[in-house]
């Protein structure tokens, strides 16, 4: 199985854990970091089929991040999931990431859309 | 020894005095001056000197012995001396007056003549020379020749005495003419007779003998008489010399009035050169008047005697003189007038300076008649002694009143008079300004000396110059007046000013009434207006030009209808003046406080707009005595019909004023209560966003875990705890539809919601809501069908998410409502431009009456639904915005019992165009 990494940056423990949980139900190979510069790092060194990316981080922000993301070519096919309490910033994003969702976030839509989100698998 | 110069001065002499004799022999004879006698004695004596020497020459000649002598020096010496002798008989019948006595003429004629006769000849003949050569008996001796011409030549003194003789008689000197007559004959007795034939003694002593003679015979010389005229002849002399010296002129007239003598004085006055020249002129020609001088005789002969006269004189060269002519006449034995004296005085100057006196005393007379003087003088112990002038009448004084009164008790009352006397017995001159009963004299005074320096009365003039002191206080009333006349026009000016410039009439009256107070010296102004019905009036100015801080008048409404001083006024309509508003009716309302500040007149003014009286200034004095004048009242009312108008055009501007601030301010409550609102509303939306932020995270864990719970991620449950996990589950999502229904209900109100705009299949958008909505229905046992109308585009441009969000709020409330039956969702176009989402359920259905506010947030049909049903009641709400958003709009038709169908109209917008 091919690059099925996970990565959520998730400030909220208990959120990351259900967050990490319900992705691996689905076969994910989970990551959980709690800040933002760390994420950076983190993502410099990895490339995650799907980040699961909270607004409100400590240090840099999750917009920053997004905006980073999608700055780097190497990073281009990995999918963003945009997790947020703010409807506000959700509203705005809408459409710059590949899914905005409005937290509380249901453990079976995030299994669906994470699943519908993972790259095809080529290998056989 | 032949020394040629001798002779020749010999000559030169001999025939210079030869020739002067003879000459002055026709003077003399001819035209002798008068009163030259001195000098023509003087001028004969001369000759014969000079003759003398001529002949001592000569004989000197014979003394060197040069015994012929040249022949011309004798013919000068002959010649010189015959001269001489006609010389002198010319002087003499001049001097004696007997030229015309034809004996007197023959006898000095023969005298003289006797030389030409008997010396020419004899010189002819040799004779004569051989008197210088030889003595006498041809002998030559020098101590003989020496002796006989020293002889000779003293001979010639004889006619000195010969000249003595002369000017005896002449001036009829008897003792005189004796002694020169005797000198002459002792003379002729000692003279040799060999030298009498050529001494001119005989001829001497022969004129003495002549004229002593005559003395004695024709004017009794030697008579006492004669003696008496003698010293009467030396005092006519010396009067004579005496007139000749006078300063004034001296007369004589004959009968006929024709000048006989005259003085040089006279002839000086009278513009001659010489006294000759007046004599035998006629005295009447000398007057301007001709017939002046036949008066004066008349006056003169019946006086008696001397009789003075100013008379005016013309001169030589016509100049008229005033000249006092003073005369008496003398009368001869028949009483006839015998001949007239007198004197003239040159009087012009003294004439003129008269005249000049004369003028300068009428001036003085009539300073001190005429002018509003008082000259006066005081002795010692302040007795009038002198009191004149106008300046008396005024005083209602006479001269004679004053005099011999004592100062000191006429002015015992006025200091200043006493004052001043004193002053001046103190030996202290001086000036003052003197008030005497109602009169201001300036006067001056002066301490007044003997010869001692001792202080012995007063002189003094005092000038009335009450006129002047009237004058200069006119004036300074005019100027007062012109300039309280300057003030009132810049009073005027300012308030013209102030009310045209200030907009806030109070301070254009406030400005008025101080302006009004000071222009008029007042004490207070004050501003009323009246109500509409005049019943009563509100003071809205007050000014007091002291503790202005006390007033607290302003703003207090008085009513009038009692007090008489408005009622009256008003009635009146014109200004109203109270000289005594401390006792008058008219302010009887407000004596107490008159007379607490002592105001002592009142002038009211009415204001007047559109000929109806609005209110009054009213002008107050504290001044004793001071009355409003009618100047003062005439500019009141200027001031007051400025200032009407102005407050007329400012009642108007704040009416409108007014109402133009109600309306602002009644906009500006509700553009308040707005933002109030919109605040209050802003608070509540951005406490929601807050709170269901908030919220989100726990409801997301309690979500997030009962879900992996219940799906097995922590192992397999018990059938109980897989009920209850399910519980939770429900429970958390509605609390989580919950909160964000409030969340985007919160977005709506905060106008944050945006739409984004994409391309969607319609058919995806009803197969997502039906995947979400399938578990409810089916729950509910209610069967969730589609029907999507043939016509609707594939791809329709729009918010997906949002139109999502309307279609489950709609079939979720569906279901909600419905029992039993099916919930439908039907996509079609009803026209071209439209397409439409329905969602038709065969539930309780709404009543109509809620059908008008079932959309409003929070509402539901009844409150107990929400119970029942739960929700929010927010859904209806939300989709109703969400359309609005979407520029479409939700219908409902829905009967009791019967269904509900919602209906969304929304815009068709094809992207067929984007697609292909």
């Amino acid at each position: 199985m091919t690059n099925s990494i996970a990565l959520i940056i998730e400030d909220d423990p208990k959120l990351a854990h259900i967050f990490s949980l319900a992705l691996q139900s689905v076969q994910f190979e989970t990551e959980i970091i709690q800040d933002g510069e760390d994420a950076l790092d983190r993502l410099a060194e990895i490339t995650p089929a799907v980040v699961v990316l909270d607004l409100h981080l400590p240090g840099v922000s999750g917009r920053d991040i997004l905006r980073q993301i999608r700055a780097d070519e190497r990073l281009a096919k990995t999918r963003i999931m945009i997790a947020t309490a703010d409807a506000l910033m959700a509203e705005r994003l809408r459409g710059k990431a590949d899914l905005v969702l409005l937290k509380p976030i249901s453990v079976g839509q995030l299994r669906d859309l994470a699943q519908r989100l993972r790259p095809l698998d080529t290998t056989p | 020894m032949n020394i040629p110069i001798i002779p020749a001065v010999a000559m030169v002499f001999g025939m210079t005095s030869a020739v002067t004799s003879l000459a002055m022999f026709f003077l003399v004879l001819w035209q002798a001056p008068r009163n030259r006698d001195n000098q023509l004695m003087a001028l004969y004596m001369v000759t014969v000197i000079i003759w003398g020497l001529s002949v001592f020459m000569g004989h000197f000649l014979g003394l060197l012995g040069q015994t012929t002598p040249s022949v011309w020096v004798v013919y000068s010496v002959v010649l010189a001396r015959s001269f001489n002798a006609l010389f002198l008989f010319a002087l003499v019948t001049h001097y004696v007056g007997l030229w015309r006595n034809r004996w007197v003429q023959g006898i000095l004629l023969v005298s003289v003549g006797y030389r030409f006769l008997i010396v020419i000849p004899l010189l002819f003949q040799g004779q004569l020379y051989n008197q210088f050569a030889l003595l006498p008996g041809g002998q030559t001796s020098f101590h003989i020749e020496s002796w006989g011409y020293i002889l000779l030549f003293i001979n010639n003194l004889y006619y000195l005495a010969t000249l003595g003789v002369l000017w005896a008689f002449r001036h009829q000197r008897a003792r005189h003419l004796l002694l020169g007559t005797i000198i002459l004959l002792v003379g002729v007795l000692i003279t040799p007779t060999q030298l009498r034939v050529y001494s001119p003694v005989i001829v001497n002593a022969a004129i003495a003998g002549i004229f002593f003679t005559y003395a004695i015979l024709q004017e009794n010389l030697f008579n006492p008489l004669v003696k008496l005229n003698e010293a009467l002849q030396e005092s006519e002399e010396k009067y004579r010399s005496l007139t000749n010296q006078l300063p004034i002129g001296v007369y004589r007239t004959s009968r006929d009035g024709e000048i006989v003598y005259a003085n040089p004085t006279l002839a000086t006055i009278l513009g001659y050169e010489r006294v000759e020249d007046l004599i035998k002129t006629s005295a009447a020609d000398a007057y301007v008047d001709p017939d002046q001088r036949n008066k004066q005789l008349g006056q003169w002969k019946a006086s008696g005697g001397i009789v003075g006269n100013e008379v005016k004189l013309r001169t030589k060269d016509g100049k008229e003189i005033w000249a006092r002519d003073t005369g008496r006449v003398i009368l001869d034995e028949s009483g006839e007038i015998d001949y007239i004296d007198g004197t003239i005085e040159d009087i012009t100057e003294y004439k003129h300076a008269e005249q000049a006196l004369k003028k300068a005393e009428q001036r003085l007379r009539a300073v001190i008649d005429y002018a509003p003087i008082v000259l006066f003088a005081l002795d010692r112990e302040g007795t009038i002694t002198l009191s004149e002038g106008k300046g008396l009448e005024a005083l209602g004084l006479k001269p004679d009143h004053m005099i011999g009164q004592s100062i000191f008790e006429l002015y015992a009352d006025n200091t200043q008079i006493l004052e001043s006397v004193h002053a001046a017995l103190a030996n202290e001159a001086g000036t003052s300004t003197i008030e005497v009963d109602g009169l201001t004299f300036d006067v001056w005074y002066e301490p007044l000396w003997n010869q001692n320096k001792q202080v012995v009365g007063v002189v003094g003039a005092a000038l009335d110059v009450t006129w002047r002191k009237q004058a200069e206080q006119t004036l300074q009333q005019t100027n007062v007046k012109l300039q309280q006349r300057i003030h009132e026009l810049g009073t005027l000016n300012r308030i013209t000013q102030a009310v045209a410039t200030v907009t806030d009439l109070q301070s254009a009256l406030e400005l008025v009434a101080q302006e009004i107070t000071h222009c008029f010296n007042g004490f207070s102004t004050g501003i009323s207006l009246f109500n509409e019905a005049r019943t009563e009036r509100t003071i809205v100015v007050m000014y007091q030009v002291q503790d202005q801080d006390e007033l607290d008048l302003v703003g207090r409404v008085i009513p009038i209808t009692d007090d008489m001083t408005y009622t009256e006024y008003i009635g009146r309509g014109k200004p109203l003046v109270i000289p005594d508003p401390q006792t008058s009716p008219y302010t009887r309302a407000s004596h107490k406080s008159i007379q607490e500040r002592n105001l002592q007149c009142l002038m009211l003014i009415p204001l007047q707009s559109r000929g109806e009286i609005i209110g009054t200034i009213t002008v107050s004095t504290n001044q004793v005595g001071r009355e409003f004048t009618p100047t003062e009242i005439g500019l009141a009312e200027t001031i007051a019909g400025q200032i009407a108008g102005a407050i007329e055009n400012a009642r108007l501007y704040t009416a409108a004023q007014q109402e133009i601030a109600e309306r602002k301010r009644a906009q500006e409550a509700l553009a308040q209560a707005r933002d109030q609102a919109l605040e209050a509303s802003r608070l509540k939306s951005e406490l929601l966003a807050k709170v269901s932020h908030e919220l989100r995270t726990p409801l997301g864990v309690i979500l997030g875990y009962t879900e992996l719970l219940e799906d097995g991620t922590f192992g397999s449950l018990s059938e109980q705890q897989q009920e209850i996990t399910v519980k939770v589950i429900d429970s958390a999502r509605y609390l989580s539809n919950l909160v964000n229904e409030l969340l985007d209900q919160a977005q709506f109100e905060r106008g944050k919601l945006e739409l984004v705009i994409k391309p969607f299949a319609p058919k995806d958008l009803i197969r997502q809501v039906e995947t979400k909505m399938n578990v409810l229905a089916q729950a509910k046992g209610l069967s969730l069908t589609h029907d999507i109308a043939v016509h609707v585009p594939p791809i329709l441009s729009g918010d997906p998410y949002r139109l999502q969000q309307v279609l489950v709020n709609l079939v979720s409330n569906a279901i909600k409502f419905t029992d039993t039956g099916e919930v439908i969702v039907r996509f079609y176009c009803p026209d071209p431009e439209h397409w439409a989402m329905q969602v038709i359920d065969t539930g309780l259905g709404i009543p109509e009456e809620a059908q008008a506010y079932i959309f409003e947030p929070f509402r539901q049909v009844d409150g107990s639904m929400t119970r029942e049903y739960g929700g929010t009641g927010l859904g209806l709400s939300i989709v109703k915005q969400l359309t609005t958003l979407m520029g479409g709009q939700v219908t409902l038709e829905s009967q009791l019992g019967q269904g509900s169908t919602f209906t969304i109209l929304l815009p068709l917008t094809s992207i067929q165009e984007q697609k292909i």
